[in-house]
C-alpha cells in the first residue's frame, strides 16, 4: 500500500500553521504539527479535520524554536513518529511593530531566534535522515516584509530576508542529495500576525507619530483585504508537489505585486510605492530646520 | 468615409514586427483575415500561412536592413510589436534600438507614404515617461543603431524598464516629424496579456493586476484584445491620434490613481509619476 508522505510544520497551532496543516491531513498527507502546546494544538487540529484522537496522520511534537534542547529533542521525536520526514515547513514566525530607534535590543535577539535562528537548528537536527532517505524538500515561509524591508518591521524583514539568503544557500547544498528548497512568499494573510498580538513599541508621540499615523491609516485599510490562510494552504499543497532544487513564489496577489514591482521598477520608483503604500512622509517632510 | 471603411485593412500592407508569437501573431493574423496584404517578421519561425514571412534578428543592425530590404514598400501599417524579458541579451536593441531603426530605414527606402502608421507596444513599466523625459531625450537624439547601444550601455539602461520607458518617450517625439509627412505614430500600453512572454514570467508578470481582475470578474487580456486596438490605432479611424501611449489595462491603472481600487493606488501613482 503507498505510503502517505510525512509533513513537519512548525507553528500548527494558528494562523497559517494550522490551515495548512488541515488542508494536507485533508489531502492524504501524514502531518506532524511541531508547536511550543503540543496538546492544545492538537486539539484545534482534531476539531478543525474531524481526524480522530490517535490518528497516525495527525501528530504532534513539542517544539519551542527560542529552545536549543527542545530543538534536538522535536527532531528526535519526529523522526520516532515518522522517520525522515518528506517535508519540513519553516511556518512559525513572529513579529514586532516599531521603528529601529524604538525597538528593544531584546526584540531582535527574539525575532531572529523564531525566525531564523531556530529554523536552521531544527534543519541542521533532521537533514542527516533526510539525505539518507535520498528525498525531501524544506520549505520556508517569507513574507512580503521580507522581501524587501518594509519600515516599522526592520527587525522582521531582516529576519525573513536572512531566512531566504540561508535557504538559498542551503539549497545550493542539498541539491546533489536529491533534496530541494522552496520559498513561499506570503503577501497578507487573516491571522494573528497582523492583529495586536504582534508587540508594538513604537512610541506614539515621538519622533515617528507622522510614520506610525501613516502606517495604521494604510495597514488598517491593507488588514480588511488580507486573506484567508486557506488560499495560503492550497499554494503551499501545490508547492509541495515541485521537484525544483531551488524555487520561491509569492502567495497573495500583494506578495506578487510586490515581487514584480521590486523587479522591474528602478529602486528609486520602488521607494515610492513603499512609501506611498504605508503612509509614510515624503523626504525631509519632517527634517527640523 | 464611413464607419466601416474607417476600420479597413483590405487595401492595406501590414508589416508586423515580431509577429511569430503573442499580440503580434494575433494582429497578423487580424490582418490576414480582414484582407490585408501581411509581411511577418521575426527571429521564430513564422506558423501562419498567407503571409510573406522573413526572418529578423532585432539585435543586428545588418539583419534590420536586411529584413527591410526584402520587405520593400509601400508599408500602410508598421506593428512594433518585438519584446523580450529582462535578462535577454540585446534586449535594449529587440525592445527598442532595433525598432527604432528598423522604421529609420522603412523611411529612408521610402516604404511609409502619406497616410502610413506606426504602432508600438509598451507596458505599465513605459508610463510615467515624462519624469524621465531629460535623460530619454539624449537616448533619442543618438544618430543610429551603434551609437544608441553604446549610450544606453554606457548609462547601464539595457532593462526591460528603461526600454519601454524609450519607447514611450519615442512616439510622443516623433509625432510631429511623422506626422509632416503624413505619418502617424502611437503606442499601446497593455495590462498583464497571456503571451508566451507573459508565462514565462508567469508568477510574477501574471500575478500583477491579479486582485483587480479577480474582483472585476475578468481573465488577463488575451493577444487579442491587444491586437485589436494596436491595429485601430494604425488604422483611419484613428486619423486625429497621434503620439500618444493608449492604455489598455482594462482600467488597473486608472482605477489606482483615483483610488477606486486602492489595492493599485501605490503602485499606479508611483508609475505615473504622481508620488
Amino acid at each position: 500500500m503507498h505510503e502517505p508522505r510525512s509533513v513537519v510544520i512548525t507553528g500548527a497551532s494558528r494562523g497559517l500553521g494550522l490551515a495548512s496543516a488541515t488542508h494536507l491531513y485533508e489531502r492524504g498527507w501524514r502531518v506532524v504539527g511541531a508547536m511550543r502546546s503540543p496538546e492544545a494544538g492538537l486539539e484545534r487540529l482534531r476539531a478543525a479535520t474531524g481526524a480522530p484522537a490517535a490518528d497516525p496522520r495527525l501528530l504532534g511534537v513539542r517544539l519551542d524554536l527560542d529552545d536549543p534542547a527542545s530543538i534536538v529533542v522535536a527532531a528526535k521525536a519526529i523522526e520516532e513518529l515518522v522517520g525522515a520526514p518528506d517535508v519540513v515547513v519553516h511556518n512559525a514566525g513572529i513579529a514586532a511593530v516599531g521603528s529601529v530607534e524604538d525597538l528593544p535590543d531584546s526584540v531582535w535577539k527574539d525575532v531572529f531566534a523564531t525566525n531564523i535562528l531556530g529554523p536552521v537548528a531544527l534543519t541542521k537536527a533532521l537533514l542527516p535522515s533526510m539525505r539518507a532517505a535520498g528525498r525531501g524538500r524544506i520549505v520556508v515561509v517569507s513574507s512580503q516584509g521580507g522581501s524587501r524591508g518594509m519600515p516599522a518591521i526592520s527587525a522582521y524583514s531582516a529576519s525573513k530576508a536572512s531566512l531566504e539568503r540561508w535557504a538559498e544557500a542551503l539549497a545550493e547544498e542539498i541539491a546533489p542529495f536529491g533534496l530541494g528548497v522552496t520559498v513561499l512568499v506570503a503577501g497578507a494573510f487573516k491571522t494573528d500576525i497582523i492583529t495586536e498580538q504582534t508587540p508594538d513599541y513604537g512610541d506614539y508621540d515621538g519622533a515617528y507619530a507622522a510614520h506610525y499615523a501613516g502606517i495604521r491609516r494604510t495597514g488598517l485599510f491593507a488588514l480588511r483585504l488580507a486573506s484567508p490562510p486557506e488560499r495560503f494552504a492550497r499554494e503551499l499543497a501545490k508547492a509541495l508537489d515541485g521537484r525544483a532544487p531551488f524555487v520561491r513564489h509569492a502567495v497573495g496577489f500583494d506578495a506578487s505585486l510586490m515581487l514584480l514591482a521590486s523587479r522591474i521598477l528602478p529602486s528609486r520608483l520602488f521607494h515610492h510605492v513603499v512609501r506611498l503604500a504605508m503612509g509614510i512622509p515624503r523626504q525631509g517632510a519632517l527634517k527640523k530646520r | 468615409m464611413s464607419l466601416f471603411d474607417a476600420f479597413r485593412f483590405d487595401r492595406k500592407r501590414v508589416l508586423v514586427v515580431g509577429g511569430a508569437t503573442g499580440i503580434g501573431a494575433a494582429a497578423a493574423e487580424l490582418a490576414v483575415a480582414a484582407g490585408a496584404d501581411v509581411v511577418v517578421m521575426d527571429y521564430a519561425p513564422v506558423k501562419l500561412t498567407g503571409v510573406k514571412a522573413i526572418r529578423l534578428n532585432l539585435a543586428e543592425r545588418a539583419s534590420i536592413e536586411a529584413a527591410v530590404a526584402e520587405c520593400g514598400g509601400p508599408v500602410h501599417a508598421l506593428l512594433a510589436c518585438a519584446g523580450v524579458a529582462d535578462g535577454t541579451p540585446g534586449i535594449e536593441r529587440i525592445n527598442f534600438i532595433g525598432h527604432r531603426h528598423l522604421i529609420q530605414r522603412a523611411l529612408d527606402a521610402g516604404m511609409l507614404g502619406r497616410g502610413a502608421a506606426i504602432g508600438f507596444i509598451s507596458s505599465a513599466a513605459g508610463l510615467g515617461w515624462e519624469a524621465n523625459l531629460e535623460l530619454l531625450k539624449e537616448l533619442l537624439a543618438t544618430p543610429d543603431f551603434d551609437s544608441a547601444v553604446a549610450w544606453v550601455q554606457k548609462h547601464d539602461k539595457a532593462n526591460y524598464y528603461w526600454m519601454k520607458q524609450a519607447v514611450c518617450a519615442y512616439v510622443s517625439s516623433q509625432a510631429f516629424a511623422m506626422l509632416k509627412r503624413g505619418i502617424r505614430i502611437n503606442a499601446i500600453c497593455p495590462g498583464p496579456t497571456d503571451t508566451p512572454l507573459a508565462q514565462a514570467n508567469k508568477d510574477v508578470w501574471l500575478g500583477f493586476g491579479a486582485d483587480y481582475r479577480a474582483e472585476a470578474g475578468i481573465e488577463a487580456s488575451t493577444p487579442l484584445q491587444q491586437a485589436y486596438p494596436l491595429l485601430f490605432v494604425c488604422s483611419d479611424a484613428a486619423s486625429a491620434i497621434n503620439g500618444i501611449t493608449l492604455t489598455t489595462d482594462a482600467g488597473y491603472i486608472s482605477s489606482g490613481i483615483t483610488g477606486s481600487f486602492p489595492n493599485a493606488t501605490p503602485i499606479a501613482r508611483a508609475l505615473t509619476g504622481r508620488t
